[in-house]
C-alpha cells in the first residue's frame, strides 16, 4: 500500500512539473543551457482546444511575440491575439525531486512503528513544498506582463535589428 | 564465508524479512520475526554493524538524491544607463546581451564607469548559442551591449524542506552515534572578524528553540578591543539546525576613563569602576580563587551529581571593599553540557510526537508554555545571596544566561553591605554551570547605549544586500541552515574606545529531529520531564554521570562545518 501511494505521489509530482520536451527546457545547472529562452504555450483568441503553439521563446517585442519549435520552425504571433500564454523558465528537475520523495516515503518501512509519524512528516515536509516547488519557475499571462515574461526569452532586449528569422536555430547537442 | 560475514548477512536477512513481513501484515512490533531482530541489536556484538550499515545505505541513498539537486533562478534585467548596479548585484553569473544577438557569459565582472566598459572573464556565443570563445579575459565597450542579464542560481528552498527529512534518516557522524545527545547543537553563534579563536564570543537567544519562544537577547562583548571604527562580526549555523534571525545589532554603551558598562538580567546598562577581584572564593570541593579572578577562560565548575542533577553547591566569595552605597557582583558564566542533554533528551522522548509539542507552543497553550518552564525552573540560575549584620544569608538576586558556547558576563546590583569584608555566595546547581570571573564594582550609573544596525552583509565573500535589507527590517526574517556563514559589519561612533558593546539578536532556532533520538521515544517519561521535573532530574542523574566526562570532547568536535 505505501508502495503505491509512493508511486502516485511520484507521478503527481511529476505532473506538476511542465510539459515541456525534456531537453529543450534551460538547465540552472549549466549557465550556457540558461542563454536559451524559457519553453512558452500560445493560446490564440478563438483558438479550438489542442490548437495552441509552443516552442522556445526567442523574443517579446512591442507587437509580436516570437517563437521557435521544437521542430525548428520560426512562428510569429502578434500580441493582440493571445489569450494566454504559459511560460516554463527552466526545468527545476521536479520528476526527480518526485522519486527522492517516494524513494524517501518507501525508507520509511524500516523504521517500524515510527512510520506512523515519519511517512507523513515526508508527505508533509516532502512532497507539499516539492509540488509547490514545481511552480516557482512557470510564468503566465495575462497574470504576468510581457515586461515580466520576455527576460525569459532568448533575445530579452527583442529581435537583434538586421536578424533574419531563418538563421536563428537551436543546437541542441552543445546542451547536454 | 567467514562467521562474521554469515552473521551479518544473518542479521541483513532478518531485516529484510521483518520490512517485508510489516508491509504483508501490517505494522506491528509483536511479530515473531521482529522480536528476533530485536534480540540480535541488542546483542552489542551486531550493533555497531547494524548502525554502520544503515549509514552507508542511506548515505547513498542520500549521495544520489544530492546529485539530482533542484535549483531556483532569480532573474533580472539591468539596462546599460544603470550597469554600475551590476558590482553589487548577487549573482551567479551575468549575461551581456549584445545588439547583434551575441552574449557574454561572465562569471567574474566589473564595470569600468570612467571608460564605460566591462571587464570580467567568461564565456561568447553567438545567436544560435554556439560557443565562439569560453573562459577568456574580455573588456566589452557598454555602447555595443542591449541589455544586462543578472542570474542568481540557488538550490531550491523545497530542498531544504527534503533535507530536514533526510537527515533524520542519516547518521550525522561517528561521534554522534556513540553519544547521540553530546551532539554539537546550537543557538547562532557570533565570532570577531579576523580572529583565529574557535570560541564564539557570543550565542544568539539560546532557549528560543521554537517560534513563540522568540525571544530578544544582549551578549556582552567583553573582549572586544576595535581598532577603527569598522568592526566585523561573523555569524554562523554551525549545528543540525535552522536559525530565524530577525536582526543582530551593536549597542554602544558610553562609558567613562577607566569605567565598563555592564547589563544586569533586566536588560539594564550600568556604568561601572573600582572593579576588584575576590580575596578568598572556596567551594565545598576546593579554592576556586585562580579560577575566578580573572576572565581568561580558565573556568571552575564541578562534576553533576550522580544522583540528582539538581543538587546544589556553594562557593563562598569575599572582598574587601570599604563600603559602598552602591555595589555590583560582576559574574561571568555559561552553562555546562547539561541544559544541551535534558533539551535533547526531551525531544528524544517525545520522538515523533515532538512535531506536536511545538504545535502546542505555537497555539499559545499557557499550560505548556508553564510546564516547559518546569524544568529550568528546578535547575536554577546562579543565586547572588550577602551575608548580613546578623550572619544570615539574604536573597540579593540572580544571574546566569541559557547557553553552553559562550561566556556571558552580566552584573546583579546588590543592596549596601556595610562591613569592609563583604562575604557573598553563589549558590548553584552542581555540575551545571561553569564560572570563569566574578568581580565586585562601584556601580556609578545607569546608561543608554546606541543601537547600531549593519551597514554591509557578506555571504561566501560577496556582498548580500538582500540578507542585510532583511536584518535592518524587523518585519522581515533571515532563515539560515547548517554550514551557513555570514560577515556582518558594523559602523562604529566616533571615539569608539569610549564605549562598551554588546551583541543584540533576536530570533529562534529549530533543532532537527535526529534518527537515533526517535529511537528513544517514551511519552510517560516526556510527559515526567514536564510535570515533575525534580524527579526526572534524578532520573536522568545516572545516564547524563556516564556521558559527562567525555561530553565535552564529543560535543566540540562534532560542530556542522561545510
Amino acid at each position: 500500500m505505501l508502495a503505491l501511494c509512493a508511486a502516485i505521489l511520484a507521478q503527481i509530482i511529476s505532473c506538476a512539473a511542465s510539459d515541456a520536451p525534456s531537453d529543450m527546457l534551460p538547465d540552472p545547472a549549466n549557465h550556457h543551457s540558461l542563454t536559451y529562452g524559457g519553453w512558452i504555450t500560445v493560446y490564440r483568441i478563438g483558438e479550438q482546444a489542442g490548437a495552441e503553439i509552443d516552442g522556445e521563446l526567442i523574443a517579446v517585442d512591442s507587437t509580436n511575440l516570437y517563437l521557435l519549435t521544437q521542430f525548428a520552425e520560426f512562428i510569429t504571433v502578434p500580441l493582440m491575439d493571445i489569450e494566454e500564454a504559459r511560460l516554463t523558465a527552466y526545468d527545476i528537475k521536479a520528476g526527480q525531486l518526485g522519486a527522492w520523495v517516494a524513494v524517501g516515503l518507501l525508507s520509511t518501512l524500516t523504521h517500524g512503528l515510527a512510520l506512523i509519524g515519519s511517512a507523513p512528516a515526508w508527505i508533509l515536509l516532502g512532497a507539499l513544498p516539492v509540488v509547490g516547488q514545481s511552480f516557482v519557475p512557470r510564468h503566465r499571462y495575462p497574470e504576468e506582463s510581457w515586461e515580466s515574461i520576455r527576460q525569459f526569452a532568448r533575445f530579452p532586449q527583442g529581435l537583434p535589428p538586421g536578424m533574419k528569422l531563418k538563421m536563428i536555430s537551436r543546437i541542441r547537442e552543445t546542451i547536454y | 564465508m567467514t562467521n562474521s560475514r554469515f552473521l551479518l548477512t544473518r542479521e541483513i536477512t532478518y531485516w529484510i524479512l521483518i520490512v517485508s513481513e510489516r508491509t504483508a501484515l501490517g505494522i506491528s512490533q509483536q511479530s515473531s520475526i521482529n522480536r528476533k531482530g530485536q534480540a540480535l541489536l541488542n546483542n552489542k556484538q551486531y550493533f555497531w554493524a547494524f548502525e554502520i550499515y544503515k549509514i552507508l545505505i542511506a548515505t547513498i541513498f542520500f549521495s544520489v538524491c544530492l546529485s539530482c539537486s533542484s535549483k531556483v533562478v532569480k532573474r533580472e534585467l539591468i539596462k546599460t544607463e544603470e550597469a554600475e548596479t551590476l558590482n553589487n548585484k548577487k549573482s551567479t553569473f551575468i549575461k551581456a546581451h549584445m545588439l547583434d544577438g551575441r552574449v557574454y557569459v561572465l562569471s567574474r565582472w566589473n564595470v569600468n564607469s570612467v571608460e564605460n566598459r566591462v571587464e570580467g572573464s567568461g564565456d561568447l556565443l553567438d545567436y544560435n548559442r554556439e560557443v565562439i570563445f569560453a573562459n577568456r579575459e574580455v573588456s566589452i565597450p557598454l555602447d555595443s551591449v542591449a541589455i544586462f542579464e543578472t542570474n542568481a542560481v540557488s538550490v531550491a528552498p523545497a530542498i531544504a524542506a527534503l533535507t530536514l527529512v533526510t537527515a533524520a534518516s542519516i547518521g550525522v557522524t561517528i561521534y554522534c552515534i556513540a553519544n547521540p545527545k553530546s551532539c554539537f547543537g546550537s543557538c547562532p553563534t557570533f565570532y570577531f572578524a579576523g580572529t583565529e579563536s574557535e570560541r564564539p564570543q557570543a550565542e544568539g537567544f539560546s532557549s528560543s528553540v521554537a517560534p513563540s519562544l522568540e525571544a530578544r537577547d544582549i551578549d556582552a562583548l567583553f573582549e572586544a578591543r576595535p581598532k577603527s571604527r569598522e568592526l566585523s562580526i561573523i555569524m554562523k549555523n554551525e549545528a543540525l539546525e535552522t536559525h530565524v534571525v530577525r536582526y543582530v545589532n551593536l549597542l554602544a554603551a558610553p562609558r567613562g576613563d577607566g569605567g565598563r558598562v555592564f547589563v544586569t538580567s533586566a536588560g539594564e546598562f550600568w556604568e561601572a569602576r573600582d572593579i576588584i577581584s575576590p580575596t578568598r572564593s572556596i567551594s565545598a570541593s576546593r579554592d576556586c580563587s585562580a579560577q575566578l579572578s580573572h576572565f581568561d577562560g580558565d573556568e571552575y565548575y564541578n562534576r553533576s551529581d550522580s544522583f540528582d542533577l539538581a543538587a546544589r553547591e556553594f562557593i563562598d566569595i569575599e572582598f574587601d571593599s570599604p563600603r559602598q552605597d552602591s555595589l555590583g557582583l560582576i559574574v561571568a558564566s555559561r552553562q555546562t553540557l547539561i541544559s544541551t542533554f535534558l533539551l535533547y533528551q526531551t525531544l528524544a522522548y517525545m520522538g515523533n510526537s515532538a512535531g506536536e509539542w511545538i504545535a502546542a507552543l505555537e497555539r499559545s497553550d499557557e499550560k505548556i508554555n508553564g510546564e516547559l518552564d518546569g524544568i529550568r525552573g528546578a535547575l536554577g540560575k546562579i543565586e547572588v545571596l550577602i551575608e548580613n549584620e546578623s550572619g544570615e544569608w539574604v536573597y540579593a538576586g540572580a544571574t546566569g544566561e541559557t547557553g553552553p558556547l559562550a561566556s556571558d558576563i552580566r552584573i546583579v546590583e546588590l543592596p549596601p553591605i556595610e562591613s569592609d569584608i563583604k562575604k557573598i555566595r553563589l549558590r548553584l546547581t552542581r555540575g551545571y554551570w561553569r564560572l570563569d570571573y566574578v568581580a565586585l564594582a562601584t556601580l556609578e550609573k545607569q546608561v543608554t547605549p546606541l543601537r547600531l544596525t549593519p551597514y554591509q552583509v557578506y555571504h561566501d565573500g560577496v556582498s548580500d544586500s538582500e540578507t542585510l535589507s532583511s536584518l535592518k527590517d524587523s518585519l522581515r526574517v533571515l532563515t539560515t541552515f547548517p554550514g551557513d556563514q555570514y560577515e556582518i559589519a558594523y559602523q562604529l561612533p566616533e571615539y569608539f574606545n569610549r564605549y562598551e558593546l554588546f551583541l543584540e539578536a533576536k530570533g529562534y532556532y529549530l533543532e532537527w529531529m535526529r534518527d537515533e533520538w526517535i529511537k528513544e521515544e517514551n511519552p510517560a517519561l516526556a510527559l515526567q520531564m514536564i510535570v515533575n521535573p525534580g524527579q526526572a532530574l534524578k532520573t536522568l542523574a545516572p545516564e547524563y554521570k556516564r556521558l559527562e566526562a567525555e561530553m565535552e570532547e564529543t560535543f566540540w568536535n562534532s560542530k556542522y562545518e561545510r
